[in-house]
């Protein structure tokens, strides 16, 4: 399942922090925007979030739900929860990884 | 941002979403609009929609997936009839400079040639057949939609080639009528007085009749049995454009081929100006033919995909 967020590009630290705001629920392209600011402190510009958007739908990561009225409210489906838990391990083993190693090189000798 | 900086911030936004492909703007336009309305992006916000913009052309499969079969088949459809209208404006060159006699008399010494120009008005005739099943339905709606809704935008749409057409026409009789008399070659004067506004004229003229189709269609409402209908008839039209480019392109090169035997007639055709307008023709033609087909192919999966 990595591979489909591998398969993304450039366009995949968009995608990870639109399917990380998913995960807590449907949103639209505005509250994804607000939602993804307030947790990695990241503005998504219009182009950035739906070109992830788009291509994340195209993969049958989120899935569209019907609109209301000028929005349209995107939910994440099983395959994007998994992509996304298999990606978030791989990114959690890295810094924990990664933090054990500077405290063990920061500790007195 | 102020007041006014949220505005021309919005404007431009929606002037740069003007740039993304239309199969992608008919999936996400109205979302876009409604969230840089909510949140107007500063400078580093629609640079990220220039470079969404070259993503989404570079990147058409994905747009594609994303659209309903009708607007793939209402777009496949538009594509396929301006590359028709783009062929048969390169068939109606073809015709009219190998309509003299040289060029019969050169038919007649080497089937090829005869071969290749019955297969580029074969191609013709299929694909003018094809328009008719396929795409008179489509007129016929637009005229009652005209009619029935007032739109007078798509009554003028519609009656846009027919008027480029007359255009076209009125700037031919002026020219022979005010070009002065030529008693051999083409002098500068000639080329630039008479020929270059008149091939002007014809390119602006096959630019509204190539572009027409797609405007009407954007404007119309379609039901989904005369989009089908007319998907379908594209498997035909897709069958004459293969005949009209290789008719051409088998002209084009066996032309020059039998230069050397067509030489010791006092009626030999071939000269090197016929040589470029016929490699124009064939080039053209591959162009628009390859154009064509895979706009054909779409129409004909949209078609039969369910909906």
């Amino acid at each position: 399942m990595a591979s489909r967020m591998d398969e993304l590009g450039r366009w995949s630290e968009p995608a990870l922090l639109v399917l990380s705001s998913l995960a807590g629920g449907d949103k639209h392209g505005y509250a994804m925007v607000n939602d993804i600011e307030a947790m990695s402190g990241v503005h998504l510009g219009p182009g950035t979030l739906y070109g992830a958007l788009s291509r994340l739908e195209s993969q049958g990561l989120i899935l569209a739900l019907p609109a209301e009225g000028r929005r349209r409210p995107y939910r994440i489906t099983a395959g994007g929860a998994s992509a996304l838990e298999e990606q978030l391990t791989t990114i959690a083993s890295v810094a924990n990884t990664g933090l054990t190693r500077l405290r063990t090189q920061a500790a007195p000798a | 941002m102020t007041g006014g900086g949220h505005r021309l911030a919005t404007r431009a936004a929606r002037l740069l979403l003007g740039l993304y492909p239309q199969a992608w703007r008919e999936r996400y336009r109205t979302e876009v609009v409604a969230l840089v309305e909510e949140d107007p992006p500063r400078l580093r916000g629609l640079t990220t929609l220039v470079v969404g913009a070259a993503d989404a052309h570079l990147r058409p499969a994905g747009n594609w997936s994303l659209t309903s079969p009708r607007t793939r088949m209402r777009l496949s459809l538009s594509a396929i009839f301006c590359c028709w209208i783009v062929l048969s404006l390169n068939g109606i060159g073809f015709q009219k400079d190998t309509e003299d006699t040289p060029f019969a008399t050169a038919g007649h010494r080497h089937p090829l040639l005869a071969i290749a120009h019955d297969a580029v008005l074969s191609g013709a005739l299929l694909g003018a057949l094809a328009i008719a099943v396929g795409g008179l339905p489509l007129v016929w709606q637009a005229l009652r939609q005209t009619y029935t809704r007032g739109d007078r935008r798509l009554g003028l749409l519609l009656l846009s080639p027919a008027l480029a057409l007359a255009a076209f026409g009125g700037l031919t009789w002026l020219l022979v009528t005010i070009s002065p008399a030529r008693h051999d070659g083409f002098p500068l004067s000639f080329v630039l007085g008479v020929q270059a506004p008149w091939r002007i004229g014809g390119f602006l003229c096959a630019a509204v009749c190539a572009l027409a189709p797609r405007l009407v269609m954007a404007r119309m409402e379609l039901g989904a049995a005369v989009l089908r209908r007319a998907s379908l008839t594209t498997a035909a039209l897709a069958v004459a454009m293969g005949a009209v480019t290789l008719g051409l392109t088998v002209y084009a090169c066996a032309l020059p081929l039998q230069a050397a035997s067509l030489a010791s007639e006092s009626t030999a055709p071939i000269g090197a100006g016929t040589g470029v307008m016929l490699a124009l023709y064939a080039a053209t033609a591959w162009i628009a033919g390859a154009f064509g087909l895979v706009a054909s192919r779409r129409a004909l999966g949209a078609a039969t995909s369910p909906s």
